[in-house]
């Protein structure tokens, strides 16, 4: 799935485009600095907002009553009172992509959410104890890699309905190993770290090692996996919608609105591909770029390093 | 060397294994095998009685009174001896569908492949021997935008740019290139490309676009590298350091990285063979989705799990081989 | 190099010269109005040429007396219906003995009742083997050990003792007889084989205009002239069918000019688009199917015969018909009747009187002991009336009546959500069988013309987990499960005119189902290439045989 390819992303270099860092910098201010970091941030903020405030923002009514004089509205090419113009029932599709935008983004996010948790539990778990229980814990996950989630997720789908509850399940169960590797390479790495060994001899508990020297030290990587999870369930949405496995009406979702029309291309109604399409590449380039520019923050290394041993680059070495 | 393949092979088979059983509970959970007869009992106005023994027939002949496991012991026996058992749609043998679809869902991955590595080698050595150059950030803007859009989207554009548009614009009598399956059977190589051109696109879109992000890096990170100093010191030109040394370095990682990459693409090829027509594998799964041929679904879900598996093992070992430190 | 450039630049001026003749032609039929009412020249039928057809879907095997091939009506109303001899020709609502017979059969009523059939002696099969009573013989044992309807199950023996003649005898008096022998088979290729094994994956005999050429699963199927066929001869060299199962890849690839026609089955959204192409004809006409919403009476609220009335008159369904196909048929009524209008002979209005009415809404539920509660819905002893609307997935024009009835009922009182679900695994195979759905918009489908609608609201013919059946609603009615009989079994056609009638009232007055939009079936189609299409209730290819190339082909 997408998700993996944006994994590849991860394994890039730096696209710093401001002033090498000082040590001791909050993240924060380091990420200002970074350009394209600050542009999706911005975008995301403006997409996020226009979700939230979709009821307030939408010009029209997101369920009106279908009846003829509505109906008669029906493929309305954009206009200065319908923005992206007006679908087949008449609705305006301007206020359907902001309450969409609630929907794409709650998915993405719960996906990231669940994902992040799952991975980061298993992750920790089989890089700190190692042995067996490592062992068993990644051919759980080389498990899950293998089988396509999107089929997974057609097949869920096909016996058990339509839902937003199952897509975020099995997108989640399907994103969690990336996640879960990436964790236990740096745990491993990390494990051997002085710092660890001191906090140890003191005689803190494993659970108190973990959560607060380890963990603190993986969250930026786990934040720039999370960001790319959001991005990819959001495209995994929009590509189950064209299968015919979306989400079910009226709840307007990007994906579901993109797929819907996706026979008027090369038509006169070809708009409504386009606004749905935009709202998509937009949230899912802005997401990557806020992804990239933490990855070169959570990266402590000189410029231009190439973070080998992550989960995705390439197999964890053994 | 040996051991490391050899262990590495031996786990594959083990996770294999499992993934076999994670798959027929997946299938069995959700659909029910006997979807397909009663779908074509319920069409038409089959005499009742009738319908009761045919579909009382059908389950004995599946043996669906059995218990889950024994159907799965049955089921697993019958695959290690190579017996698919047959589609429950159209009664033909599973092995046979799958193996003339794979071949086309091959034949695709296959250029698409040969296409992402090639683009993405080019990108990646242009955007990583001038970081920063208006060259870089162009290419970064576009793998960026390129892994930010749905598939389905592109191809669609893609249709219309490439084919609609030409073809109206100068009213030619056929398109100059095809968005619908396989070329014509007696159609030369140009009409096979002209079939295969934006299947192979879409599909290899999103790997160009990671692949040579990835490239990128790892040519920045050799460029640094003490060798390429030493290199330059000996006197050797930018174009023999950059060609000899440092793509050649920075590919060591990309092998692994790919390989498990093309592991993935089954989930992609859906999407793609959606919207062309292709007669592959993705198309197989999805009228097996419609029809509820579990023994189909079945067999699909394997097929793709020994191929990622495959390639994993694949990456393992070309990282053993690659990677001396590796093999520890 | 010099005759090249001449060549490039006039070809390019041509090009610039047929971009505003395009141009030009565009502007003229916008203003010329209504284009898909204007009749294609009629000119003389040219030979030969190759036309390249879609199909949406591709049957699973071409054994049509067996499940997968019943399965696909494509596969069954166009490929069989071309390549397999039949005995009667429905065209224009009137059955006509078909090019195999010598005349109208004799019918003598019985008990019990005779039906004999002379055969046309030039009738042969694509191998030049005389088509003879034994294959009647042989076709009416197949289609009964395959229960594939009533009028197949009802025949008792066919004497084969004269090979031009063939005597069939019924069991139970059958009015739908002339359904009988739609397909048949080859008894001398296939008597004593496995005839699934022979037929699965496409069968090179013929005994119709055409003959099955080739059959590539998932790409393609083409058909050739059958050379040996005794009637009119197709115009056509071939005709080819490509498989194309996405909608989207369906229309671009006619955009696009890789397609000549395409056919669909009810418009969907999408192709209301086409009307602007240049050039594009639409044929359509209205089919035998159409589609209804399927109320589940055994499940409350639905189990109220009030509820589901006032359903009806909460719905303006003359508003969701338009709204589907008006742009493709602008005279299109709902099906006033479960029946479709395409049925003429039997087709009644008694859903007339169902017309949005909100007031008759707030009668029928009063009456029935509920109240609007404070959320504005309909509440009965503290349950809300809340209703789950299902259909099959990737279905844009059912998706699209489900958001206007879901709006439409909102506002007069009913929760309504919508859930779909893959139609085999799911909702037919699931749902349907074990009866959890309330309702849903399914299409009927009649398999023949004949109005006998036993199987979907019998009582006997309510599924359950080891008996299949199609009375998903699961109306029991004794004086309807009577009439059904009735209309089953009477041969005199007044009376059974007058029994459908009444079994037609009393559905519009139980409402197990409320009928919405016929199904258009549709042919659209590049002018300038292709003549002779027409359309007809009993399928679109009917009259393949008649189509031509005009140009380019």
């Amino acid at each position: 799935m997408t998700i993996v390819d944006s994994g590849a992303l991860t394994a890039d270099g730096e696209d710093r485009a401001a002033r090498p860092l000082k040590p001791g910098e909050p993240a924060w201010k380091r990420l200002t600095h970074h350009r394209l970091a600050v542009v999706g941030a911005t975008v995301l903020l403006v997409l996020a907002l226009g979700a939230l405030l979709a009821p307030v923002l939408a010009p029209y009514p997101v369920d009106p009553l279908l009846d003829r004089a509505q109906l008669a509205q029906r493929f309305q090419p954009p206009s200065s009172q319908h923005w992206f113009g007006t679908d087949d029932l008449g609705r305006d599709v301007f206020t359907r992509i902001l309450w969409g935008g609630r929907v794409s983004l709650l998915i993405g996010i719960s996906v990231a959410a669940a994902a992040t948790a799952i991975g980061t539990a298993v992750g920790t778990t089989a890089g700190w104890f190692g042995g067996w229980v490592d062992e068993a814990l990644m051919r759980c996950t080389d498990l899950l890699l293998v089988i396509p989630g999107l089929a997974v997720l057609m097949i869920a789908q096909h016996g058990l309905g339509e839902s937003t509850g199952v897509i975020v399940v099995v997108l989640s169960l399907s994103s969690w190993p990336t996640i879960a590797r990436v964790v236990r390479a740096e745990i491993l790495s990390l494990r051997q770290r002085e710092f660890v060994e001191a906090a140890r001899a003191t005689g803190a508990s494993a659970w108190r090692v973990v959560t607060r020297h380890l963990l603190p030290n993986v969250v930026g990587t786990i934040t720039v996996y999370a960001t790319l999870v959001v991005g990819g369930a959001i495209l995994a949405e929009s590509a189950l919608a064209f299968l015919d496995f979306g989400l079910p009406a009226p709840t307007p979702s990007w994906g579901k609105m993109l797929a819907g029309f996706k026979g008027s291309s090369g038509t006169s109604t070809a708009y409504l591909i386009y606004f749905p399409g935009l709202a998509i590449l937009l949230t899912v380039l802005a997401v990557n770029l806020v992804g990239n520019g933490l990855r070169d923050i959570a990266d402590p290394r000189h410029p231009g390093s190439v973070r080998r041993g992550d989960g995705a680059s390439s197999r964890p070495r053994r | 060397m040996v051991r490391l393949v050899a262990r590495r092979t031996a786990w594959s088979v083990l996770v294999l294994f499992a993934a076999s059983t994670l798959c027929f509970v997946i299938v069995r959970v959700t659909t029910d095998p006997l979807t397909v007869t009663r779908a074509s009992l319920n069409r038409g106005d089959v005499d009742p009685e009738a319908a009761a023994r045919l579909l009382a027939d059908e389950r004995d002949r599946l043996g669906l009174h059995r218990p889950l496991a024994a159907q799965y012991g049955h089921w697993l026996a019958g695959v290690a001896h190579g017996d698919w058992g047959e589609s429950l749609e159209s009664h033909r043998p599973v092995a046979a569908d799958v193996r003339s679809r794979l071949w086309n869902t091959v034949q695709l991955i296959a250029f698409g492949i040969v296409l992402a590595v090639a683009v993405a080698i080019l990108v990646g050595v242009v955007s990583g021997a001038r970081q920063y150059s208006a060259a870089d950030h162009a290419l970064s803007g576009l793998s960026f935008v390129a892994l930010s859009m749905p598939s389905f989207w592109f191809a669609l554009m893609a249709i219309e740019v490439l084919i609609y548009f030409p073809r109206h614009a100068l009213h030619l009598d056929h398109p100059l290139l095809y968005s619908v399956g396989l070329h014509s059977p007696s159609g030369g190589l140009l009409d096979y490309a002209r079939h295969l051109a934006l299947p192979v696109m879409t599909l290899s879109l999103p790997l160009v676009a990671a692949w040579s992000r990835y490239i990128r890096a790892s040519m920045i990170d050799a460029l640094s590298a003490p060798y390429v100093q030493a290199a330059t010191a000996k006197g050797l030109s930018r174009r023999q350091v950059l060609l000899g040394h440092v793509l050649r370095n920075a590919l060591i990682p990309f092998t692994t990285v790919s390989a498990v990459g093309i592991g993935q693409l089954f989930g992609g090829v859906i999407v793609t063979e959606a919207i062309f027509s292709w007669p592959g594998m993705g198309q197989l799964l999805l009228q097996a989705l419609s029809d509820g041929d579990t023994n189909m679904l079945l067999a699909w879900l394997m097929v793709a799990a020994t191929f990622a598996l495959g390639l994993n093992l694949l990456a393992d070992i070309l990282n053993g081989v690659l990677d001396p430190r590796a093999r520890s | 190099m010099n005759t090249s450039w001449r060549n490039w630049s006039t070809r390019a001026g041509r090009a610039v010269a047929a971009v505003i003749v395009s141009l030009l032609a565009a502007s003229c039929t916008v203003g010329s109005g209504n284009d898909a009412e204007r009749v294609a020249p009629a000119d003389q039928p040219k030979e030969g040429g190759t036309l390249v057809l879609g199909a949406l879907q591709e049957p699973a095997c071409a054994d049509w007396y067996a499940a997968c091939g019943i399965s696909s009506v494509w596969g069954r109303d166009m490929l069989s219906s071309q390549t397999l001899p039949r005995a009667f020709d429905f065209v224009d609502n009137v059955y006509r003995p078909s090019i195999l017979l010598a005349g109208e059969p004799t019918v003598s009523p019985g008990p019990p009742q005779v039906v004999t059939y002379r055969l046309n002696p030039s009738a042969v099969w694509s191998d030049g083997t005389r088509i003879t009573s034994a294959d009647f013989k042989y076709t009416a044992e197949q289609a009964k050990l395959a229960g594939s309807s009533t009028a197949a199950a009802a025949v008792d023996t066919v004497d084969a003792s004269d090979p031009g003649v063939a005597k069939v005898t019924f069991k139970d008096p059958t009015p739908a007889w002339r359904d009988n022998f739609a397909r048949l088979l080859p008894n001398h290729l296939l008597a004593g084989k496995d005839r699934g094994a022979v037929l699965r994956d496409g069968y090179t005999f013929s005994g119709g205009p055409w003959a099955l050429d080739h059959w590539t699963r998932g790409v393609e199927i083409k058909l050739v002239p059958n050379a040996r066929y005794w009637g009119p001869k197709p115009h056509l060299d071939s005709v080819v069918f490509k498989v194309i199962t996405d909608s989207s890849a369906y229309l671009a690839a006619y955009k696009t000019g890789q397609l000549d026609m395409a056919y669909f089955a009810g418009p969907q959204r999408d192709i209301l688009d086409l009307k602007g192409l240049t050039g594009t004809h639409f044929e359509s006409s209205i089919g035998f199917s159409f589609e209804v919403v399927m109320f589940n009476t055994a499940k409350p609220p639905l189990d109220s015969k009030a509820v589901r009335q006032a359903l009806a008159f909460g719905a303006d369904r003359d508003a969701i018909v338009l709204q589907q196909s008006g742009s493709i048929d602008p005279a299109i009524k709902p099906a006033q009747a479960l029946m479709s209008p395409g049925n003429r002979e039997w087709y009644t209005q008694p859903y007339r009187r169902y017309e949005r009415d909100l007031g008759r809404v707030k009668q029928l539920m009063t009456d029935d002991g509920w109240a609007k509660g404070t959320d504005g819905v309909w509440a009965k002893a503290g349950t809300r009336a809340t209703v789950e609307l299902n259909t099959g997935t990737g279905n844009a024009r059912r998706e699209q009546a489900e958001e206007i009835l879901r709006s439409q009922w909102k506002e007069a009182g009913f929760d309504v959500s919508i859930v779909n679900a893959n139609p085999a695994t799911l909702l037919t195979g699931k749902w349907f069988t074990d009866g959890t759905f309330q309702a849903a918009i399914v299409s009927l489908a009649p398999p023949a013309t004949d109005p006998n609608l036993c199987g979907n609201f019998c009582s006997k013919n309510i599924p359950t987990e080891t008996k299949p059946g199609n009375n998903v609603s699961r109306i029991a009615s004794k004086p309807l499960d009577d009439l059904w009989e009735a209309v089953a079994k009477e041969l005199d056609d007044t009376k059974r005119h007058e029994l459908v009638n009444q079994a037609q009232q009393t559905l519009a007055d139980e409402m197990p189902a409320l009928p919405l939009n016929p199904v258009l079936d549709i042919i659209v189609f590049n002018e300038a290439k292709v003549g002779g299409v027409k359309t007809n209730p009993a399928g679109a290819f009917y009259n393949l045989s008649e189509w031509y190339c005009r140009s380019h082909c």
